[in-house]
């Protein structure tokens, strides 16, 4: 016993961390009121103070979730709200303005893509963002409001939530928008068909080389067009059946400074398939000379 | 006297009745060019055609021809069969673009249609339905061919389809029939038609007022958009998208068609033989139960009712030798059969190649029809707000 007092404060380092655990008994109760005092005491000091910790902790973590959950913009117009409540159903996740339930995802930016100043804390998935958006500097210029680049369009063209004394938009403005918006799905639609055309164009060659003789090409074991004899067209006024056969079936080559052409938009790449269909020598440079001249190759101009 | 009568009288009902069952098939050895318009057509007057899937035919078809023919190869042949027939059409350079349609939304100049009515490798058979964007009807006409073993020797098949001569029949007589009642302006009331229904298509507030449609179905044009006017101008730009589009849905039938051809050469020169075969034998069947019928009866009319030993010796010669067609036309028959199950046997194992083929392009289809017809659904909408702002202006 005598032992046990003399050891009432000496608290071995290895009970240390127990000191500051309010969830185990306290080590140093010599007698039992005491212990029951310290427990009172951390239940009625300590607790509290942790849980404001824990809750302030918790509190920080949600806001900077808020601030990493605004993330990748959709720069198509695809991605564009429509003005009305239906959601447009391509693959690059349109939002509807006035749907509540959008992905956190396309929200929570300004139109240069960073996440809105005046952004209040709320839950982006919510999407309350009605307070603060108001239009100025122009259709796409800074905006001080927190509206994202998918519910601007519509509510600029609906003049919702317009301010008091802000310019409405013009006519020509907003012409210029929708304008602005089909060219925009013009390049994704170009973009996404081309490669699809070119992936096909691939199976389809890789199926022709598969077959016996190698007909990828479209050469061999394909249908080929014989000619009329001459004489049996009116007036006799039909060309040679060899220089129509050779005008049915065969490509040319593109001289050497034209590129690959895969870049090229739909009136490049119709000139360029007249070029490479087209037997006549000096209309196909001609026509390679269009398409020098339209895509901007140097060296262009009929020689 | 009176017997002998009699016996004319059986022969000559056996000899009609053997030749009724001759059976006679024109094969067909010459080749039919196509013709290219000897007039230099200047491109604003090339119409653009599109071919649609054709029909396999399948609900035509009767007892006969279900028993020999496996759906799902006619299926295939449904794809299979326009896609060469608008091959042919845009090498023979009497049209402008000319391309197998995935679906009716995107209007042609000109329209062709089609029904397999018949496909072996022996012969094959067609319906062609043509019409333009007018809504007139041109024609319809069945096209057939039977062709000989030549057909499939390596060199020619190396140069066309077997049933090449049906495509370039086709492409004639669409040539002909477009330069006989075509003038230049219907040419371009055609192609302004398909101009205002593809506007109409995408921006129907725009462009409902253009044309009108009479009880027949037959589209007219009462007025035109200015020149210059900038929905038109927008509405060009996503005609040559859908181009695009349809380009590429071409690409898929290419490849299609590459995969398929192969296998399809392979069945329709198998089934040629068996075919042939098949038909001598079913004819032979035919021919001995008919004869050996007829033996029968005149055998026992002789047997029965003959005067003498000889004639009624004679009619029990007949009546054996009836007997003897008769089971030779059994054994003939069985031998057919066997033929038969060799042609279904073929045909399932042509079906599991081109079964998955089929799904396959059908699938790829329609997923990039979806693609693009939501994309297309948006830029109706952005025309439909340029439409109201551009009237508003007004």
């Amino acid at each position: 016993m005598e032992a046990n007092v003399g050891k009432i404060f000496e608290i071995p380092k290895k009970d240390l961390p127990a000191l500051f655990d309010w969830q185990r008994p306290c080590s140093f109760s010599k007698t039992y009121k005491l212990a029951n005092m310290k427990e009172k005491l951390s239940m009625i000091i300590f607790r509290p103070i942790i849980c404001g910790i824990l809750g302030l902790s918790l509190l920080g973590c949600q806001s900077s979730s808020q601030s990493s959950s605004s993330s990748q913009s959709m720069p198509t117009p695809s991605s564009q709200s429509s003005s009305g409540s239906r959601s447009m159903p391509t693959p690059s996740s349109q939002t509807s303005s006035n749907s509540p339930s959008t992905s956190s995802d396309s929200r929570d930016r300004t139109p240069n893509g960073d996440r809105s100043p005046g952004s209040r804390g709320t839950d982006s998935a919510i999407g309350d963002l009605s307070g603060d958006n108001s239009v100025n500097n122009g259709v796409f210029g800074a905006a001080d409001g927190d509206y994202t680049l998918d519910t601007l369009p519509n509510r600029v063209f609906g003049g919702e939530n317009r301010s008091q004394g802000e310019r409405p938009i013009t006519s020509a403005e907003r012409a210029k928008i929708l304008d602005e918006r089909l060219r925009k799905g013009y390049e994704t639609f170009d973009g996404f068909i081309l490669s699809e055309r070119e992936r096909a164009q691939n199976e389809s060659n890789a199926a022709g080389s598969a077959q016996p003789g190698g007909a990828g090409g479209g050469g061999a074991n394909r249908p080929q067009i014989i000619q009329e004899p001459a004489a049996n067209l009116p007036n006799g006024q039909g060309p040679p059946s060899s220089a129509v056969a050779q005008q049915a079936s065969e490509s040319f080559p593109p001289p050497d400074d034209i590129p690959s052409g895969r870049d090229d938009d739909v009136v490049a790449r119709q000139l360029r398939e007249a070029a490479m269909n087209e037997p006549d020598e000096e209309l196909r440079e001609a026509l390679w000379d269009e398409y020098r001249n339209y895509t901007g190759i140097d060296g262009g101009g009929i020689q | 006297m009176r017997i002998f009568s009699r016996e004319i009288y059986a022969a000559i009902v056996l000899i009609f009745s053997l030749g009724a069952c001759a059976t006679h098939t024109v094969k067909t050895t010459s080749y039919t060019p196509i013709i290219r318009d000897s007039q230099n057509v200047s491109e604003d007057l090339l119409l653009d055609v599109g071919v649609g899937i054709f029909d396999p035919g399948i609900d035509e078809l009767d007892d006969d021809q279900e028993q020999l023919t496996n759906h799902q190869i006619r299926v295939a042949e449904s794809r299979y069969a326009p896609y060469l027939l608008a091959e042919t059409l845009q090498r023979s350079a009497n049209w402008g673009i000319v391309r197998l349609m995935p679906n009716s939304r995107s209007p042609m100049d000109v329209y062709i249609d089609g029904m397999i009515l018949e496909s072996n490798g022996e012969s094959m058979r067609m319906r062609i339905w043509v019409s333009d964007s007018t809504g007139r009807q041109w024609y319809s006409k069945t096209y057939d061919q039977a062709i000989s073993q030549f057909s499939y020797d390596p060199s020619q098949r190396q140069q066309n389809d077997p049933f090449q001569i049906i495509y370039n029949n086709i492409a004639n007589d669409l040539l002909a029939w477009r330069k006989e009642n075509l003038e230049a302006d219907e040419i371009t009331e055609i192609r302004t038609i398909s101009e205002m229904l593809f506007a109409r298509r995408f921006s129907p507030e725009a462009f409902a007022d253009y044309l009108i449609e009479d009880r027949d179905g037959i589209y007219e044009i009462l007025s035109l958009p200015a020149d210059g006017d900038p929905i038109l101008a927008r509405i060009k730009d996503i005609r040559e998208r859908d181009f695009m589009f349809i380009d590429t849905v071409q690409d898929y039938y290419a490849t299609y068609v590459r995969q398929m051809r192969l296998p399809y050469d392979s069945w329709r020169e198998q089934s040629y033989f068996e075919t042939i075969t098949l038909r001598e034998l079913e004819a032979s069947a035919k021919r001995r139960f008919i004869a050996g019928a007829a033996a029968v009866v005149g055998g026992l009319a002789a047997a029965t009712q003959g005067n003498n030993y000889v004639t009624q010796a004679g009619g029990a010669f007949g009546v054996g030798a009836g007997a003897y067609l008769i089971r030779s036309g059994f054994d003939k028959r069985a031998e057919a059969r066997m033929h038969m199950e060799s042609l279904e046997e073929l045909g399932q194992s042509l079906e599991d190649e081109v079964a998955p083929q089929v799904i396959s392009l059908e699938d790829r289809t329609i997923t990039l029809t979806g693609s693009v017809e939501e994309q297309y659904e948006q830029w109706r909408e952005v025309l439909a707000e340029l439409y109201s702002v551009e009237i508003g202006d007004l």
